[in-house]
């Protein structure tokens, strides 16, 4: 498609023709520190794009920026040329731009089964005032429940759907989060750590899926640490340093880029005991 | 000791209009909490409105008791949206505070004496059921044996209150299982979860609130009913707790839980009381235990319900009909 | 087992709180005079004033009693209940030459609480100027105000110190500020003697072990099983209902004030006017909050709350004992609210209610500074004893704690994390 370039900090011209997340000029501060400070930054539409950077990079509160779960001090973001600014959480995610969280949200005394339906959009039966009238939505309920039995078959969770969320181990709710995600029918999917304290076996079984939403035309988003699984499923990077993009590109190239190495994995290496690199700490 | 005496008295209060009104009370928390994880100290404020709407238009206003019980309750509306869209979005805690502050504003604003002429300040109001007792279809006389007896009167407004009652729980228990409930049962567990699942967390929060503060009005109205009056001492923050109780002996997110829970509140609380009354006759006892508990049962068996309240957090949290498991998948 | 030993600690522990508190109560005498009633002297240039009539009317201006002033010039009005009167000297039954100090005070509003005798004194004298002008009035409250939030600030503190360290809102906190002053007058009006200072140190004492007690013996097990903050919650508004009323019980429904003061003269610095009494407790309130201040920042044990505060798993990890923090702050937290309790009846009376009275004021505070934020519970304390009295010069008495709550919700709307809060960050 395109001829990559050298340098991996001005992305490949034709590369993001038709994004589909536009960000533009976002800050966010707390107390003095700049936690984010994102001049652009674009998604392409239907690719998987990793989002890699140091502990305190931003990325999480780039997230829930973007998601509308905080507000930036400055800044406009667009879905498909839509103004999200100002927009509470539920509208963003009404749009199509749905997120999971880093520590898993599983909704612990529903049951697995009712976990996934409750992501379903525009149910009437979800309106006060239709909740008494059973006619109004049993058909489309039926349907919801149809839906979410699929996802949860997909996610080979099916056997607990009728277990109360809570019950379920930590892989199988990363795997019920996910399923949530794309019940509610979304054309862009936030994954904030997906593979973070999954054993290996259902880290592959997790990156099957997310491959798979590509196939079906989702656009991917997500924060890892694992340089791994970043090189294995995703088709851009950006990488982030106290709150900026210090670059972006293809897999490949920006890993054996030397101001990532130096910014993130050269870091992390002078420093074994995994503290905070120097400039990063002071905000908790 | 007269055990039939006591065991009359406790199983009257256990059936009568007080525990229809605090089962109501649950009821409207058990929406609140139990399901929707509002944490509502302010319970009372809700009874206290529609208490005092409904006999502000009959005693001050000389209107009719008809209109009176949706102004009331038009009142309990009014007050949850004030109450909910600015508290709300905070923090659980900081809506619990909210509440009973602001049902106890509530309370001295009413019995204030600078609106004695509207609310009968620290005098209340009297003389606002008589349409009610109008409709009462039961026969004069006493009906039932000892001390477990009503008069028609009490017959009527337990009628009427159960009625409630059973429709209320109704009510809920089809609110709960319908779509709504699901996501107001969602957004108990995390609300964070279900706004980012495109859910307005906040609309069904308020509506939550606003369904189980009119429900508490329904009690507050019966309770006015009840004492064809109204007053501001019958409303203080620890009418909230005694519902929470009832509540929480009952089980949390149970449909019979509130409604059992607060005929057993009522039946502990009066029999103890009754044995207290009985026990300070024996002719046995000392002297200066006997003086001590003459006159003190009220105060001792609330003393008791505190102690019990404690015991119960550490023996068995979940209630009578709640499930342990569910309080572990909770925390 | 563990189970059912915690339970017995429990057990334990409340019952011998109910027995030590029997064994106060033996001694207290039995008070209270039955109904209610305004009662006053006449007198002018010291004689007693015969025969001048004085009635009565309740709020809805129905007669409720009348009275002629007898040779000593004494008076009294019987009352049909508790609530609020209007009580009406006639002038023109004043002998020849006699006037009010004050003629448009011949009317008195007045609110009367059960059992009680309100005295009224209607002053008779040279007619003086109009009462004390705005500027006063307001220096007068904004004093006040100060007296009364620094007790509300002191009683708050620990509230806010558990919260911050274990997210429990102690709705039990309040009859820690009761108990106190309860315990104080024990020792100084009801049974010893002992002079305020001796009983108040005695008071605080007990408190602060009654606080540890429960942190020691309830909390503490509690916490050891998977309850949530709910559970935690529930527990202790079934202490407040427990403690409230065994203090009932032992005490009485009636309102009492400790021997030490008599009416002292005041002081006046320009506008304001203050009794060493309450010049003493204001000093000793500030004193108290700096300590606490002082503590938090340089003593050791006053860091480890701070970090346990901070991060409870970090603070654990790096050698805290995080349980005996908590216990400290409960030792702690009980011991100031026993001291606010004593300074607050010092200031008015004490009674069974005062300390559930005022969790409501040190709610709006915590919340208003900031829930769990120690400095936020003291500016908002502060805040909220200025808003409340600042409103007297207003608005009547009866409503002004309306006030202090209305600014609670007020600030909710404007700066929900609090005065000194942090706006917190998702995810």
């Amino acid at each position: 498609m395109t001829t990559a370039t050298a340098t991996a900090a001005a992305p490949a011209p034709g590369w993001k023709q038709d994004p589909i997340l536009v960000v533009k000029g976002m800050r966010r501060a707390f107390g003095g520190l700049l936690a984010v400070d994102v001049d652009r930054l674009e998604i392409k539409r239907g690719a998987i794009t990793a989002i890699i950077g140091p502990n305190g990079a931003g990325k999480t509160t780039l997230f829930n920026l973007l998601s509308g779960f905080d507000r930036p001090n400055a800044g406009a973001w667009t879905l498909d040329g839509l103004p999200l600014s100002g927009l509470r959480p539920h509208r963003i995610a009404r749009l199509g731009m749905v997120r999971t969280f880093q520590l898993t949200r599983s909704l612990a005394r529903l049951t697995v089964l009712e976990n996934v339906i409750v992501a379903a959009q525009a149910q009437r039966g979800e309106r006060l005032d239709h909740a008494l009238l059973r006619w109004l939505w049993r058909d489309e309920e039926e349907r919801a429940r149809e839906r979410a039995r699929l996802l949860l078959q997909r996610f080979g969770i099916e056997h607990m759907a009728d277990e109360q969320a809570g019950t379920l181990s930590g892989g199988q709710r990363k795997l019920l989060e996910m399923a949530r995600a794309l019940m509610a029918e979304p054309k862009l999917v936030m994954l904030d750590e997906p593979t973070a304290g999954v054993n290996p076996a259902l880290t592959q079984s997790l990156l099957t899926h997310i491959r798979g939403l590509k196939e079906q035309g989702v656009t991917i988003v997500f924060v890892e640490h694992d340089m791994d699984v970043v090189q294995d499923i995703s088709d851009w990077v950006v990488v982030m340093a106290q709150g900026r993009i210090l670059t972006e590109g293809r897999p490949g190239e920006v890993i054996a880029d030397e101001n990532v190495i130096d910014a993130y994995l050269g870091r992390a290496h002078t420093d074994p005991d995994g503290a905070p690199p120097a400039g990063e700490a002071g905000d908790a | 000791m007269e055990f039939d005496v006591i065991l009359g008295n406790a199983a009257r209060a256990g059936l009568g209009p007080q525990a229809a009104i605090f089962a109501l009370a649950a009821i409207g928390l058990n929406l609140h909490f139990g399901y929707g994880g509002l944490l509502n100290f302010g319970q009372v404020g809700f009874m206290m409105l529609g208490a005092y709407g409904t006999a502000i238009t009959v005693a001050t206003w000389g209107g009719p008791l008809w209109l009176g019980i949706p102004f009331g309750l038009g009142l309990c509306v009014a007050f949850a949206l004030a109450l909910g869209i600015p508290t709300l979005r905070l923090r659980s805690d900081y809506f619990a505070i909210t509440t009973i502050a602001a049902s106890e504003i509530l309370r001295l604003l009413i019995r204030a004496s600078p609106a004695t002429d509207v609310t009968g300040g620290p005098f209340g109001l009297q003389a606002i059921a008589n349409s009610f007792y109008d409709l009462n279809f039961v026969p004069d006389g006493r009906y039932g044996w000892g001390t477990f007896t009503y008069s028609a009167n009490q017959l009527w407004v337990m009628i009427v209150a159960w009625i409630l009652v059973a429709g209320c729980s109704a009510l809920v228990f089809a609110l709960i299982r319908s779509p709504w409930g699901r996501v107001l049962r969602a957004i108990r567990e995390d609300e964070d979860a279900v706004l980012s699942l495109g859910k307005n967390t906040i609309a069904y929060k308020l509506q939550a609130l606003t369904i189980g503060g009119v429900i508490g009005g329904l009690a507050g109205i019966i309770d006015a009913l009840q004492q064809s009056g109204v007053g501001s001492e019958n409303f203080m923050p620890q009418v909230t707790f005694f519902a929470w109780a009832a509540l929480i002996l009952g089980g949390l997110a149970t449909t019979i839980g509130p409604v059992v829970g607060a005929m057993l509140f009522w039946f502990l609380r009066e029999g103890m009381e009754s044995f207290i009354r009985d026990l300070s006759a024996q002719s046995w006892l000392p002297q200066f235990l006997a003086d001590f508990l003459d006159g003190s049962e009220g105060a001792i068996s609330v003393a008791l319900m505190g102690a019990g309240l404690v015991a119960m957090m550490a023996l068995h949290p979940q209630g009578i009909f709640g499930r342990r498991r569910d309080l572990h998948l909770g925390a | 087992m563990a189970l059912i030993h915690s339970a017995q600690g429990a057990l334990a522990l409340i019952a011998a709180a109910a027995a030590s508190f029997l064994l106060i109560a033996g001694v207290f005498a039995q008070e209270g005079d039955g109904g209610e009633a305004f009662s006053g002297t006449l007198r002018f240039e010291g004689e007693p004033v015969a025969g001048v009539r004085i009635s009565v009317v309740d709020a809805t201006g129905i007669a409720a009693g009348k009275a002629v002033t007898d040779s000593n010039g004494r008076w009294r009005i019987a009352l049909p209940g508790p609530g609020t009167y209007r009580a009406t000297l006639a002038p023109d039954t004043l002998p020849e030459g006699v006037t009010l100090r004050h003629p448009d005070r011949a009317t008195l509003e007045v609110t009367v609480t059960t059992g009680r005798t309100r005295p009224l004194i209607f002053a008779l004298g040279e007619p003086v100027a109009a009462g004390p002008v705005l500027g006063e009035k307001l220096a007068q409250a904004v004093l006040n105000g100060i007296k009364f939030g620094l007790i509300i600030a002191m009683c708050a503190v620990g509230l806010s110190l558990i919260f911050g360290l274990t997210g429990l809102i102690n709705f039990a906190h309040g009859e820690l500020v009761t108990l106190g002053a309860i315990v104080a007058w024990y020792f100084n009006a009801g049974a010893l003697g002992a002079p305020l200072v001796v009983a108040s140190v005695l008071a605080i004492v007990i408190a602060g072990m009654v606080g540890g007690g429960v942190e020691f013996t309830l909390l503490r097990p509690l916490r050891g099983r998977r309850l949530g903050t709910f559970q935690f919650m529930v527990v202790t508004i079934g202490l407040s209902l427990l403690a409230r009323h065994v203090l009932l019980l032992f005490f009485g429904p009636d309102r009492e004030r400790y021997t030490d003061f008599a009416l002292q003269a005041e002081w006046t610095f320009g506008p304001f006017a203050v009794t060493p009494r309450d010049f003493t407790i204001m000093v000793l309130s500030a004193a108290a909050l700096a300590g606490v201040a002082f503590f938090l920042q340089k003593a050791r044990t006053g860091k480890a709350i701070r970090a346990v505060a901070d991060n409870p798993a970090l603070a654990e990890s790096s050698g805290i004992d995080v349980d005996r923090v908590i216990l400290s702050v409960w030792i702690a937290g009980a011991a100031l609210a026993a001291v606010g309790g004593i300074f607050f009846g010092s200031v008015e009376a004490v009674d069974w209610l005062m300390g559930f009275r005022l969790l409501l004021l040190m709610f709006a505070a915590v919340v208003l500074g900031g829930l769990g934020t120690t400095y936020g519970a003291m500016v908002g304390g502060l805040l909220i004893g200025l808003v409340t009295e600042v409103s007297t010069v207003w608005a009547s008495p009866e409503i002004k704690v309306v006030f202090a709550l209305g600014v609670l919700v007020l600030a909710l709307l404007l700066r929900p994390q609090g005065l000194l809060g942090q706006r917190e960050r998702i995810g």
